[in-house]
């Protein structure tokens, strides 16, 4: 199952960084930890054409290296080669939410691997790096162009040191950037040892004895990675390597980005170069935070999940009840939090206030258009549901008409406090009433307190989407059975045909082709010792978290025949993409191609982007089934 | 002392008409024997009964330890009257077992009888056509005749002939569905007014939308069905009370529907569980059902609500998957599939 992940991955990293870093970079997916010596003896490469490739692939995080004794060994970093393919989506999203200069920077970030705040100041502000250009970064084929375009004048986003520092903070502050720290080269088995042998050494000289003994060591370690993680560890700050000139900090960095940051702000500081000077440090490495941006994946996913139950305009409140949230979690799972069960999960969980969600809520929304606003036109009281309901139909109509006009109108402002937030209410109250319980109401504190169970949602919507896939493959009734397994449990065929209603001989036939492909189980219960069929009780089940897994690796297969398809693709148009890749041409097309030549370019340019449309819808999948599950609780 | 026992007798058939007034199938306790006030007191009472009984007019039952009483035809009764004794056990214990089935071997086992004397008795019975026999899972099993058979062994209302009724239960849950659907979610209203300027603001979008063509990859991926009037459908406000429940439909199938039997609610549980399941309804509140958003483009294969990224893709549904390798026969190379689908 393993290799279609690890084919993947190496298939990305060929496609940006080139054949050399991809067969160092196959060579460690496929054989794991070794020293230089070996990658070279195993990828029939010379050592220094090993260490060429390795300086890029440990740039680009896609390498982490441990050294312990003198000697180094190298570990391949699945999950980062992976998220290169995510890369156009992280663009978008950061572009989206927070305006084309600061996607700008994660699209450099994202090349470059990390940078430090003065080198991409000195990018941006002095001259622009050609390297920069390149970044075609997996994105979608038709905004290859328009990506160049924006490169071209990426340098203009950025007319000040402070501009750059503000965004840069900005970015920082809502966790999409994150400092760099020693400990992020390292594997994470190197971590685990390392962080074992400290806590004994510190804390347990004797020894872990006993169950109630190992619980807490285990926490401990815990805790020292979580530190390690979120505040870098303690003989990287001695080293100077992030910052020399503060000694020991107490508090941890990312509260102090935010006091950076806050500052800028707050500053009002727009081209006062001297004051934005101080605002971040300029030996700050910085790099893109992948964990915060599946987090957005999530809520955009929700958003989504939620627009295709409930309305557009609910789901743009839950967006931004969602978005709000984001600020308070920092990733979809934490390995190194262990929650013992749902009660506690539900206590540790963030709140988010209706007064925060009106605050975060575009003004531009129309928030009356998904709400109900009465029985009739008229306010005579027909309506059953008495006096209050009238009143508020009325208010309803005016918004609406309000509303409508929000293009160029002044009369949205007009909305009162008091209807929007009445609005915002009804809004909320939809989503804790749907049977999804998209947000679960908690008090009333703030004008309402909220709570998102990221759990149960990420399995409805994991749920949602195998649903869909076995619905593609096998129909609507071999649904209805895996819904009626996944809420019941284990059945045998003559229950299952009883709560589906469906003829036995019909759920046979769907029952056969769905175990086929592994979408569910049997289990055999013999009466008797004899075991014979006749004397036995089949059981059919549905394992979602099984399930999940078989369809992950499907898409990560399905995934390298798209990018295998897409080499074909480009092999067979070879020739006309080569002419229009010439630099004289580019820039004037009408002049050296042929009408023909143009056909046959648009056609190769129409098939890569339906090849790199579905691999990222693809990616979708896997943001869902690999990053979104949390781990299941620990008793 | 013969007009005591005739005034008993009477007594006894007094009660007994009395009895018979109330609905078919009533179990009487002492308070509403009492309440008819036929006996004078409680020892008059329960001779009455007890002759009743020895009549096999009333048959007596117990619950929660007190004992109570039904009533039985007066036909029947003589019929049982002219039983022998063993038949007359036996019948007692197919009658106690209700609309069970109860199998030849238990009777046996709880009569303590001859297997021989069990026969003949059942057979004596069968033929005066006091019970029935019911094959089911290859068990001879026996019941009264006049009973009809519960839904374990007959199967639900659902079943005819012993077989799911497919037809039927289309028809059902195409009735269902759309009783529910009409109360589940509201058109959005706009008064004439604002109609206008909605108007307005779609032709901006429209215009908008042309100029600048990025906008239109952002159109929503989901169509929902439109109301009646080709306006939007809304949700109801949280805590809407009224929701179908299952009584509500169940009455409207019972009204609509052109069922030969009456629906009931075990019936319409399992129908509505089905709908559950299928994706079509899903429960507000405690009691309450609700259609699910319905979208136009869902079954429509080509469009982007249909399936996933994976299975839009020629491998998501490919038959030779599995086999499908770089080097290999089959590859993304030689691939048909994605010859085909790159060409559509």
């Amino acid at each position: 199952m393993a290799q279609h992940i690890a084919e993947l991955c190496t298939l990305l990293v060929d496609d940006l960084y080139g054949n050399l870093s991809s067969r160092v970079f196959a060579t460690l997916v496929r054989v794991g930890r070794l020293t230089l010596g070996n990658v070279a003896h195993h990828s029939g490469l010379s050592a220094r054409q090993v260490k060429h490739g390795l300086v890029v692939l440990i740039q680009q995080h896609l390498v982490l290296h441990s050294t312990q004794d003198s000697v180094t060994h190298y570990e391949a970093n699945v999950q980062q080669a992976y998220a290169l393919v995510r890369s156009g989506k992280i663009i978008k999203l950061v572009e989206d939410r927070f305006g084309e200069a600061a996607g700008g920077i994660v699209s450099n970030l994202l090349l470059l691997g990390h940078a430090r705040v003065k080198d991409l100041a000195e990018a941006y502000g002095v001259s622009k790096k050609h390297g920069l250009n390149g970044a075609q970064v997996n994105g979608n084929a038709s905004l290859n162009t328009e990506e160049k375009e924006k490169e071209r004048t990426g340098s203009q986003h950025f007319k000040t040191l402070g501009q750059l520092h503000k965004e840069l903070g900005r970015l920082l502050n809502e966790g999409f950037l994150k400092e760099v720290w020693p400990v992020q080269f390292k594997p994470e088995a190197d971590v685990q040892t390392e962080a074992e042998l400290i806590v004994t050494r510190d804390q347990y000289k004797g020894g872990v004895k006993g169950t109630k003994q190992t619980v807490q060591f285990n926490e401990d370690v815990r805790a020292l990675k979580r530190k390690w993680r979120d505040e870098g560890a303690d003989e990287d700050r001695a080293n100077g390597q992030a910052n020399g000139t503060k000694p020991a900090r107490p508090v941890s960095k990312r509260v102090k980005i935010n006091k950076y940051a806050m500052n800028g702000m707050s500053g009002h500081a727009n081209d006062d170069d001297d004051l934005v000077g101080s605002l971040l440090d300029e030996e700050l490495i910085v790099r893109v935070n992948i964990d915060r941006c599946n987090v957005a994946f999530r809520s955009q996913q929700l958003v989504e999940f939620c627009s295709r139950y409930i309305s557009e305009s609910t789901a743009m409140v839950y967006e931004a009840l969602l978005q709000r949230l984001e600020t308070k979690i920092e990733r979809c799972h934490d390995l190194l939090v262990i929650v013992k069960d749902e009660i506690e999960e539900r206590e540790t969980a963030p709140l988010v206030t209706l007064l925060e969600v009106s605050n975060a809520l575009d003004k531009n929304v129309d928030l009356a258009a998904g709400l109900w606003s009465g029985n009739d036109n008229q306010t005579s009281s027909a309506g059953s549901n008495g006096n209050k309901t009238n009143n508020y139909e009325d208010e309803g109509y005016v918004e609406e008409e309000d509303s409508f006009q929000v293009n160029g109108s002044h009369r949205a402002d007009q909305l009162t406090a008091r209807d929007k937030m009445i609005h915002i209410k009804s809004h909320l109250q939809l989503l804790c009433d749907d049977p999804r319980r998209f947000v679960t109401w908690v008090g009333s504190r703030g004008g309402g307190e909220y709570r998102v169970n990221f759990r149960a949602l990420t399995s409805s919507l994991i749920q949602y989407e195998l649903e869909k896939s076995v619905t593609a493959r096998f129909g609507a009734l071999a649904t209805r059975l895996v819904r009626a397994l996944h809420t019941k449990g284990k059945l045998d065929e003559k229950q299952a045909c009883n709560i589906c209603l469906v003829k036995q001989k019909d759920i046979r036939v769907h029952f056969a082709a769905l175990q086929e492909a592994g979408y569910v189980d049997t289990q055999e219960i013999p009466k008797d010792n004899s075991r014979q069929p006749s004397r036995t009780i089949y059981l059919w089940s549905f394992d979602q978290s099984r399930c999940r897994e078989l369809v992950l690796h499907d898409t990560y297969k399905a995934m390298c025949k798209l990018l295998h398809r897409m080499k074909v693709e480009r092999r067979r148009y070879k020739a006309v993409i080569d002419k229009a890749e010439r630099t004289d041409v580019i820039g004037n097309e009408d002049r050296y191609l042929t009408g023909m030549e143009k056909q046959t370019l648009s056609q190769w340019r129409d098939s890569e982007e339906k090849l790199l449309t579905q691999l990222s819808r693809q990616d979708e999948l896997v943001t869902l089934f690999r990053d979104f599950p949390m781990p299941p609780f620990e008793p | 002392m013969a007009s005591s026992s005739a005034g008993k007798g009477a007594k006894k058939y007094q009660l007994y008409d009395k009895c018979e007034r109330a609905p078919p199938k009533t179990i009487f306790f002492q308070t509403d024997l009492t309440n008819y006030g036929v006996a004078s007191d409680l020892t008059d009472l329960l001779n009455i009964c007890q002759a009743l009984v020895a009549e096999q007019l009333f048959q007596q039952l117990e619950s929660d330890g007190s004992a109570c009483w039904r009533l039985r035809s007066r036909e029947d009764a003589a019929k049982i009257r002219a039983l022998t004794n063993d038949e007359r056990i036996i019948y007692g214990h197919i009658e106690s077992a209700g609309q069970t089935p109860i199998w030849l071997k238990t009777i046996k086992r709880q009569t303590n009888m001859h297997q021989n004397t069990v026969d003949k008795a059942v057979r004596s019975l069968e033929t005066k056509m006091l019970i029935k026999s019911i094959t089911s899972r290859s068990r001879r099993m026996y019941m009264l005749a006049h009973l009809e058979p519960c839904t374990d062994i007959s199967g639900s209302g659902w079943h005819s002939e012993g077989e799911l009724d497919i037809s039927l239960i289309e028809h059902a849950c195409m009735l269902t569905i759309q009783y529910v659907r009409d109360k589940s979610w509201a058109e959005q209203k706009l008064p004439a007014s604002i109609l206008k300027s909605s108007i307005d603001a779609k032709k901006r979008a429209v215009s908008a939308a042309k100029q600048n063509p990025k906008a239109k990859a952002n159109s929503p991926k989901y169509k929902p069905r439109l109301g009646p009037h080709n306006r939007p459908l809304i949700p109801f406000p949280a805590g809407w009370q009224q929701y179908p429940t299952a009584d509500d439909i169940r009455d409207h199938l019972n009204i609509e529907g052109v069922f030969s039997f009456e629906v009931t609610e075990d019936d319409l549980k399992t129908l509505l569980d089905m709908l559950v399941f299928d994706g079509k309804l899903e429960r507000m509140g405690a009691r309450g059902f609700r259609s699910v958003r319905e979208l136009e483009n869902e079954d429509d294969e080509m469009s982007s609500a249909f399936g996933n990224g994976l299975t839009q893709a020629p491998c998501g549904r490919c038959p030779v998957f599995t086999l499908c390798e770089e080097g290999g026969p089959v590859n993304a190379s030689n691939c048909v599939y994605f010859d085909e689908w790159l060409k559509f």
